[in-house]
């Protein structure tokens, strides 16, 4: 993230909004003047520097700033973490995400993760339990859980081990620990620092530096594996194990499988771990969300719904949305998922018989629709062709009907076409699926109904996904890069479309399809009259949309003998509207807290504690309604920061 | 047009005028163009988004903005949260619809922020009534101690850990009492049993520790170091307190105690409601 005026100022306020004055005050100098020790930091906001540790204590609590403390003079330095100030605004979707993917409690208790910042599991059950029995919170729909057991007390305890458990083995928590506090460039200093003192006389020559490069490598390969220890334990029982297919399918509703004794998957030793929300897998599971939302505009719902158990699927093995050098490369190779696993993550009251038309078998070209692209675009698919013509089970439309020919014939190319990167769960789904296939005749058919919902996204112009192998029903994969990269090109598309109408949007995607453009060709290929073109271009140009270069064709740079190239820099264009989007979060902040200020009378009643909670009885009509109206602007306000971070996300962070 | 330049031209010392160049040129006036002489508007037509009215939110979007308010909510209702206090002239001066006037520079950031201490009190609705007691007390500084769950010490620098122990209190007077070994009349020690006991152990705790430290700072002297106070940002912080807080001004400790204004109203009324923040009598914003 690049920290803008704009961005820091967003950080600041939502800092404000949610934690309180003093630490907005203090991570608004840290941004501003970098790392500071508390000395500096109360001579810069003058406060005492008692105020100015309080503040600190409640920002390193809520994993909002860095820090290091210098072991030689023991004096720490803070330093403001932008990131994590970002994704306060991202909270409730965060927690929209998981009561929607993993149930309302294990919504509650991330809830208590976030309020609390970082926590140990053990406190944190114990917390979570306090919360579940208050009475204002303890719903009565504690559903199945709560009824059939007579004490709640071990139970909600039990419980919440259970999710934790379950939440770190799907990326949502991690374990932290000190290094994690301290900023990732002072951690590579550390454990360059420890390795150079295996060498007292200093690094020379090639051998001894690339020597020097590798230790340092592996040591912070190392550094990061230590944070997925526990994940790595718990995601084999829980993603991969026996029990993953039921709770799996469960997805929210809880069943009674959930509360097994799985409670021995955290130790007596496991539960002094600390853990905190981890951003990154957050944002994957929003991503999903976000391409679903695509699909549903693009395709149809239940196309949707399909896809989104796809990408839930396969997010399992996707941990960070893009690869930076905070990750390593082997954790961001997507790998493909086979259609039965996506048929275990579909919702099971989904039909997916509807929401796809019906075409005579004839009409279709069954060859092409069932096309394998083994490779991204990008690459060169050869040799694939054969693959393909060799599968007997294109030749009629309703293929796969007879499942026992489908799975011996893939069984057979499974082993001569090593087409993908296959894992460690697929071979176990096969033997489900041979189980499977007599006992319910119909999940035959939904299973082919679903695939035919598969097909039709991977026909889509946008690739949405990609289906690349054959084995197991056909295996699927999600070229997030060039997708990622074709739906931020849609989103300019719409703003420029918005901002400078029909014609600019076509000038810019011919300057995008064919780079650099001269004055004089561009009016050509747009087929427009030159003089629109030189407005619209300019009136772009003076936006920050475009950028012009002049190339002259002599030495005397006169204007009539210099070519003017317009083209499309889309790394510019992006932070600059990125920047914009923060500038308008900024000013929705604003406007919220210009809002308080006009109600200021109806808040204060509101904040009462007498009134807190139960509003609608306590307060007098008029102030009520006057409340609502509060309320009503509020949302629409905090609904508005939600969409622009929409697109934030989608222009850096998927 | 009309006239050859000459007389209206040399008015103003010679060049210049309407005079029309030779053809060709780039200055040659084209009676074509029409140049447009009206003023600008003032307000040109810009682009105007769709008003929110006409997307509403979705199901899911508003019940993220609910979580968010949750969140938000629970988070303010926990001791770690510090109230918005700005300065009073500041909220009163700004206008209403420009919440954010401009500031330069840091100090008048700083300026529009409020102290809260017993000067800033405003007398007309300082004295509690009954309706007080509902009304939550706007907190400057976050109430450490008060947090339910325990901190983890080792993910917070050595400097915090007296700030998360809540040893970093303000400057009370049996810290003071204990520091300087002066026997004094202990008035507000006596009445005040809350910060007395948290003022005893602050006091024994840090008794093992100056040891330690004095100590160590003779020896930093010894060697001509010393200069950095912040080494020991464990508990001993009250030099510094005193450089830098402008409101800190209540320096009576030392000559005491014997009118000492703010205990005045404090002891004779009740320390229920205090928290231990000001129970020492002093209150630091």
């Amino acid at each position: 993230m690049i920290v803008t005026k704009n961005a820091a100022e967003l950080c600041v306020l939502l800092i404000g909004e949610l934690y309180g004055q003093l630490p907005s005050r203090l991570f608004a100098v840290l941004l501003a003047k970098g790392r500071s020790t508390i000395k500096h930091l109360a001579q810069n906001t003058s406060m005492g520097p008692r105020m100015v540790r309080h503040g600190l204590v409640v920002l390193t609590q809520q994993n909002l700033i860095y820090h290091y403390t210098d072991p030689d003079t023991s004096i720490t330095h803070f330093e403001a973490n932008s990131e994590a100030a970002y994704n306060i605004v991202r909270h409730g979707k965060i927690l929209n995400i998981i009561h929607r993917n993993y149930g309302e409690d294990s919504a509650r208790l991330v809830h208590q993760v976030l309020n609390l910042g970082h926590v140990k599991i053990s406190d944190l059950a114990k917390q979570y339990k306090t919360a579940r029995q208050e009475p204002g919170t303890a719903n009565g729909a504690a559903n199945g859980i709560s009824s059939d057991t007579a004490d709640n007390d071990s139970d909600y305890e039990g419980e919440a081990l259970d999710m934790v458990a379950q939440l770190i083995a799907v990326g949502i928590l991690e374990p932290v620990n000190a290094r994690t506090f301290q900023s990732p460039e002072d951690v590579r200093a550390g454990i360059e620092k420890d390795i150079m003192e295996s060498y007292p006389s200093g690094v020379r020559g090639a051998k001894q530096k690339a020597d020097f490069f590798q230790k340092s490598a592996e040591a912070w390969k190392e550094y990061q594996d230590e944070s997925r220890e526990l994940k790595r334990q718990l995601e084999g029982h829980y993603l991969f194990g026996p029990g993953a297919k039921r709770r799996k399918l469960a997805n929210g509703s809880k069943t009674n499988g959930f509360k097994a004794t799985n409670t021995h998957m955290l130790d007596e030793e496991k539960r002094e771990v600390a853990v905190r929300v981890n951003y990154d897998k957050c944002l994957v599971e929003l991503r999903n969300h976000r391409l679903t939302r695509y699909v549903a505009d693009e395709i149809g719902e239940v196309t949707a719904q399909v896809y989104e158990a796809a990408l839930s699927a396969l997010a399992k093995n996707v941990n960070i949305c893009q690869a930076s050098e905070k990750s390593n490369e082997d954790t961001f190779v997507t790998r493909s998922v086979t259609t039965m696993e996506i048929f275990e993550n579909l919702r099971p009251g989904l039909d997916v018989s509807s929401g796809i038309g019906k075409a005579p078998p004839t009409k279709i070209n069954a060859k092409s629709a069932e096309r394998i692209q083994a490779n991204q675009p990008g690459h060169d698919a050869e040799g694939e062709g054969e693959d393909m013509s060799e599968d007997d089970d294109d030749d009629d439309d309703d293929d796969d009907i007879e499942m026992s020919n489908g799975v011996q014939s893939n069984g057979v190319h499974e082993t001569e076409t090593k087409i993908t990167s296959g894992h460690n769960g697929s071979r176990e789904t096969k033997v489900k699926f041979e189980e499977n296939v007599p006992v319910a005749p119909t999940k035959a058919d939904r299973l082919q109904q679903m695939r035919q919902h598969l097909l039709l996204l991977a026909e889509s112009n946008r690739r949405f996904i990609r289906h690349c192998g054959m084995r197991d029903q056909g295996e699927w994969t999600v070229d997030f890069d060039s997708l990622m990269r074709t739906l931020k090109y849609s989103e300019i598309d719409t703003l420029i479309e918005q901002t400078f109408g029909k014609p600019g949007l076509r000038l810019t995607r011919i300057l995008r399809a064919k780079g650099k453009l001269d004055d004089k060709t561009l009016p050509a290929l747009a087929l427009m009259k030159k003089a629109d073109v030189h407005v619209k271009m300019v009136e772009m140009e003076l936006a920050g949309f475009l950028e012009v270069q002049e190339v002259p064709r002599d030495n005397n740079r006169t204007a009539s003998r210099t070519l003017f190239l317009w083209f499309f820099e889309e790394e510019k264009l992006l932070t600059r509207v990125t920047d914009n989007t923060y500038k308008s979060m900024v000013r929705h902040l604003q406007r919220l807290e210009v809002e308080r200020r006009r109600k200021k009378n109806v808040l204060a009643v509101v904040e009462r504690k007498d009134v807190q909670g139960m509003e609608e009885e306590k307060l007098r009509g008029d102030v009520y309604n006057e409340y609502r109206e509060f309320l009503d602007i509020e949302s629409k306000l905090l609904g508005q920061v939600d969409r622009l971070d929409d697109l934030v996300s989608v222009f850096q962070n998927y | 047009m009309s006239g050859r330049g000459g007389g209206r031209g040399g008015a103003r010392g010679g060049r210049g005028g309407a005079r029309k160049g030779p053809p060709g040129l780039p200055w040659e006036i084209d009676p074509s163009v029409q140049v447009p002489d009206r003023p600008q508007e003032t307000y040109p037509k810009t682009h105007n988004p769709p008003p929110a009215s006409k997307h509403p939110l979705t199901a899911s979007e508003s019940r993220s903005v609910r979580y968010f308010v949750k969140v938000r909510r629970d988070f303010h209702n926990s001791p770690l949260y510090t109230h918005k206090y700005l300065a009073p002239d500041s909220t009163a001066s700004a206008h209403l619809s420009d919440p954010v006037s401009r500031s330069y520079g840091q100090e008048q950031i700083n300026a529009k922020y409020g102290v809260k201490s017993k000067a800033a009190v405003d007398p007309f609705t300082a004295v509690p009534t009954y309706s007080h007691q509902f009304v939550e007390e706007s907190r400057t500084l976050p109430d450490v101690t008060a947090r339910p769950l325990p901190y983890i010490k080792e993910f917070f620098p050595p400097e915090l850990w007296g700030t998360i122990d809540g040893h970093d209190g303000p400057k009370t007077k049996a810290a003071a009492t204990a520091r300087k070994g002066v026997k004094r009349k202990s008035i507000a020690v006596e009445e005040d049993p809350l910060a007395d006991s948290d003022d005893e152990i602050f006091a024994m705790m840090r008794k093992p520790e100056t040891e330690a430290q004095r100590r160590r700072r003779i020896e930093e002297a010894a060697e001509g170091g010393g200069d950095n106070e912040d080494v020991e940002g464990d508990v001993d912080v009250d030099e510094e307190e005193h450089e830098v807080t402008e409101d800190d001004d209540y320096e009576d400790d030392e000559d005491g105690g014997d009118y000492n204004a703010e205990q005045y109203f404090d002891n004779g009324v009740d320390g229920g409601d205090d928290d231990d923040g000001d129970g020492g009598g002093e209150v630091e914003f």
